[in-house]
């Protein structure tokens, strides 16, 4: 029988309680490789030899270690403009999206706020009807950002869902706080700045991961808005070569041959690996706010 | 906390301002060109050549080179005084809805507009008058007209409309003929094996690929047959042996004039009952069911028997050298196709029709110019210099009309040096002696197989334009998706020949004899045009 000691006293533990515990690791790990092993088959492969990959079969090393594969997939120059556009389409998107996120959903947590209600019905009437792709585009040539990177930032800049999270943490902060603010004659943007962010971190830090990683993975928005290639965005260049390898890679000067130890499958292996790794490496930053921030978020709400 | 603040939003504001700087914005509108009637002739034929005001030229492509800023970019620009724009489209799933949002904006709409497969917005395009009528053009600069002429003059006619006006020029067309049927040569002398002649024979040589180890390495690991999985074409072999060569996975024209549905045809029925015990037996490839890229099951090999591109035999292909590296001891070689039960073996006949078109859009400020210098870079030079670069640095001409290709277009130096090598690859192709990528013995493999396709052609049905047959456009995807569920059903062994008869039910029901119907009354009207128009022709 396992026991367990807090605070110097022994709990027993049953054994269904063991065996629920076991059956939980168990079913947590498998869960986590059938997750992970997927995106760690792929990393392998980009590393793997052309003859190995040839032949399939499961990676969990790398067969033949062989590292040609990114120095191609970096020789091609759209890999390097699409990098450009998508850091600083993330960057602008992600700190533009939370600041106007928290500024629309900060009056709407107010009770007090003229026609709130109205307002807070026409943001959430967005998550149920959108323009749609046209009237998007119209809109964006109207304001003649076709072919312009504006235009992969302002479609996505606020999200009703984000709003709503956001609106609900901000009601549950005690009103007493801003009161004995008010009393000390600080404004409501005062209030808002100093009081009310700071205590919101977790719920910022999460909206921004959320509008990071939307940002991030969006393709669609260059093949609507952009037509320079110069200017596509990462996550639309690797489109383009998981669809289109051989050729992708021959316009980027890239023989897809294994004489030259690359393959179309190591090709599309190793850009999947360069367009996701750089935001993977964001969420160990903000995990400690993420679940806080999603959590808080949801159960006020 | 005022100067984080500060700083935080100073970094937005230079993000967005960077943003901002790169914009592209939108072009300034061109002067409208005469669309949607026959567009004026300067009063003098053009010389591209000296031209003193500089046009803006934006082409949409797709495949082939599409950085910008290449060494041929900077050639028409200075040979043309252009100012070029090169518009790559974003890969072939989103190619359609970006060239519809191109065309439908006025202010993004290219000069040179690029399409495939986009009948109904073909149609509608001409009829908003967005494309402008090229006929007059291309009587007074000739090398492209002159061009396809010499191929076959079926393809302008299926360009033209039926007024005579052109509002698309073909862009690529194939071989009258492309694939062919290949054998692994080392692996029947290793087995001391014949070459098979026979759709019997060959199914032999296949199972002995399959079970006696043709490559000796003591492994279970080879097949008989691989190729494009999700396919019809992979089992043309079978398509074309089996019965009169009729089951073919489209709607086929008949002896006596009338037309039929090749897959509810009994030649359908037996070369699918072929195919299948093949694929139980485990002598096809498995994932042939699945839809896998042609070029990269080739380089991965493992079979012995394909039918394919009759570009695989060009020392210079890509796919081919990719193969070879990893299999330095194999020999892929072509061979005569195999008589069925007919005794008249057929390769597969390819279309007329150019599979992808261009065209001159209303935008274009000055379409007889744009036309001109599309013409003279048609020219055998001119072409030869597009797509395979520059003599002695690119590709040497031996004197004896062969050539050795030093940069084929596909190696790093294209973009490293910025050649531009195949930029606008499919707005105009040549598949003639300029086409210099070909081998000898690949230009004779070319003929043999257009000889040996000429008589499966005359079952070949081509529509000018597929817009017009509403039935089939209505019916048919539906109708398709029936019989393409079953064939492949039967293939897999997932569904049984024994429901053959149901099957054939269901085709019917899904309004076959209504598109047969229509069939017979566009497409018989459509013959005789095409016949005026090849006796016009002095065909």
């Amino acid at each position: 029988m396992k026991t367990k000691k807090i605070a110097g006293t022994t709990i027993k533990r049953g054994r269904g309680e063991v065996a629920f515990s076991v059956f939980n690791y168990v079913f947590f790990v498998l869960l986590c490789i059938i997750m992970v092993y997927p995106f760690w088959h792929v990393v392998m492969m980009s590393l793997s030899s052309v003859e190995a990959t040839a032949k399939g079969g499961v990676f969990l090393w790398p067969k033949g270690f062989n590292l040609d594969t990114y120095i191609k997939v970096f020789k091609d120059p759209s890999i390097w403009s699409g990098y450009f556009t998508t850091v600083m389409v993330t960057l602008a998107g992600t700190f533009l999206g939370t600041l106007f996120t928290a500024t629309t959903a900060y009056p709407l947590s107010k009770k007090d706020l003229p026609f709130g209600k109205t307002m807070l019905f026409l943001v959430l009437f967005t998550m149920l009807f959108s323009g749609g792709m046209i009237p998007g585009y119209l809109l964006m040539k109207n304001l003649n950002l076709i072919d312009n990177r504006l235009s992969l930032v302002l479609p996505g800049l606020i999200s009703a869902y984000n709003v709503i999270i956001m609106k609900s943490f901000f009601q549950s902060i005690p009103e007493s706080l801003e009161e004995s603010a008010k009393i000390d004659g600080a404004t409501e943007v005062t209030i808002f700045w100093k009081i009310v962010l700071p205590l919101s971190k977790a719920t910022v830090a999460t909206i921004a991961l959320f509008t990071a990683v939307g940002y991030w993975n969006d393709y669609f928005s260059t093949v609507l808005y952009i037509n320079t290639k110069e200017r596509w965005a990462l996550q639309a260049v690797l489109r383009y070569m998981l669809t289109n390898t051989n050729q992708a890679m021959q316009s980027a000067g890239v023989t897809v041959a294994a004489a030259t130890n690359v393959t179309a499958a190591t090709i599309k292996a190793a850009s999947v690996v360069v367009a996701t790794v750089p935001i993977l490496c964001v969420y160990p930053f903000v995990q400690k706010y993420f679940v806080k921030g999603v959590m808080i978020g949801g159960v006020k709400g | 906390m005022k100067k984080k603040l500060l700083t935080l939003l100073l970094t937005g504001m230079m993000a967005v301002g960077m943003l901002a700087g790169c914009g592209g914005g939108g072009k300034s509108g061109g002067a409208s060109a005469a669309a949607g009637e026959a567009a004026p002739l300067a009063e003098e034929k053009i010389d591209v050549l000296n031209q003193s005001e500089t046009m803006r030229m934006a082409v949409v492509c797709l495949q082939g080179y599409t950085q910008p800023d290449s060494e041929f970019e900077h050639w028409m620009e200075e040979r043309y005084n252009l100012d070029v724009q090169v518009i790559a489209l974003p890969g072939w799933s989103d190619a359609t809805a970006k060239i519809t949002l191109l065309m439908a904006d006025e202010t993004q709409r290219p000069d040179i507009i690029w399409w495939w497969n986009m009948e109904k917005d073909f149609t509608d395009w001409v009829n908003a008058g967005l494309l402008v009528d090229v006929s007059a053009y291309m009587d007074r600069y000739t090398n492209m007209r002159d061009y396809y002429n010499s191929i076959d003059p079926g393809i302008l006619f299926y360009a033209s409309e039926e007024n005579g006006s052109v509002y698309r020029i073909p862009g690529d067309i194939a071989e009258p003929a492309c694939e062919t049927l290949w054998i692994r040569q080392d692996w029947l002398d290793n087995l001391n094996l014949e070459t098979p002649k026979t759709l019997d024979e060959l199914e032999e040589v296949m199972y002995a690929f399959t079970s006696d180890d043709p490559d000796g390495n003591g492994i279970d690991d080879t097949y008989g047959l691989g190729g494009d999985g999700y396919d019809i074409r992979s089992f043309w072999p079978w398509i074309q042996g089996c019965g009169d060569g009729l089951g073919r996975d489209t709607f086929i024209k008949l002896e006596d004039g009338s037309y039929a549905y090749g897959p509810v045809s009994e030649d359908a029925k037996n070369w699918l009952g072929r195919v299948h015990k093949l694929y139980a037996d485990g002598v096809i490839t498995p994932n042939i069911v699945t839809d896998t890229d042609r070029d990269e099951e080739m380089a991965n090999g493992g079979f012995g028997v394909t039918y394919s591109w009759v570009i695989y035999n060009n020392p210079s292909n890509g796919t081919m050298k990719s193969f070879y590296s990893t299999n330095p001891d194999a020999k892929w070689v072509p061979i005569d196709m195999v008589a069925g039960d007919n005794g008249n073996p057929q390769d597969e006949p390819a279309s007329i029709g150019a599979w992808c078109y261009f065209g001159i859009t209303n935008v274009c400020s000055d379409p007889e110019r744009a036309y001109a210098i599309w013409d003279d870079m048609a020219t055998p030079e001119n072409y030869i210099h597009r797509r395979f670069g520059v003599e002695g640095r690119d590709y040497i001409d031996n004197g004896d009309g062969t050539y050795e290709i030093i940069h084929s277009g596909d190696g790093p130096e294209n973009t490293e040096q910025g050649l531009g090598i195949k930029l606008f690859q499919d707005l105009f192709s040549r598949k003639d002696e300029c086409n210099i990528e070909n081998s000898e013995e690949t230009a004779a493999l070319f003929e043999k197989v257009k000889e040996n396709s000429r008589e499966a052609y005359t079952h070949t049905i081509e529509k000018k334009n597929p817009a017009k047959y509403e039935v089939n456009n209505e019916l048919g995807t539906d109708l398709g998706d029936i019989v393409k569920e079953y064939m492949w059903g039967v293939i897999s062994g997932s569904k049984s020949l024994d429901d053959w008869d149901s099957y054939v039910e269901e085709v019917n029901e899904a309004g076959l004899q209504d598109i047969l119907d229509e069939l017979s009354e566009l497409h018989g009207a459509q013959m005789k045009q095409y016949e005026e128009y090849m006796a016009a022709q002095g065909k």
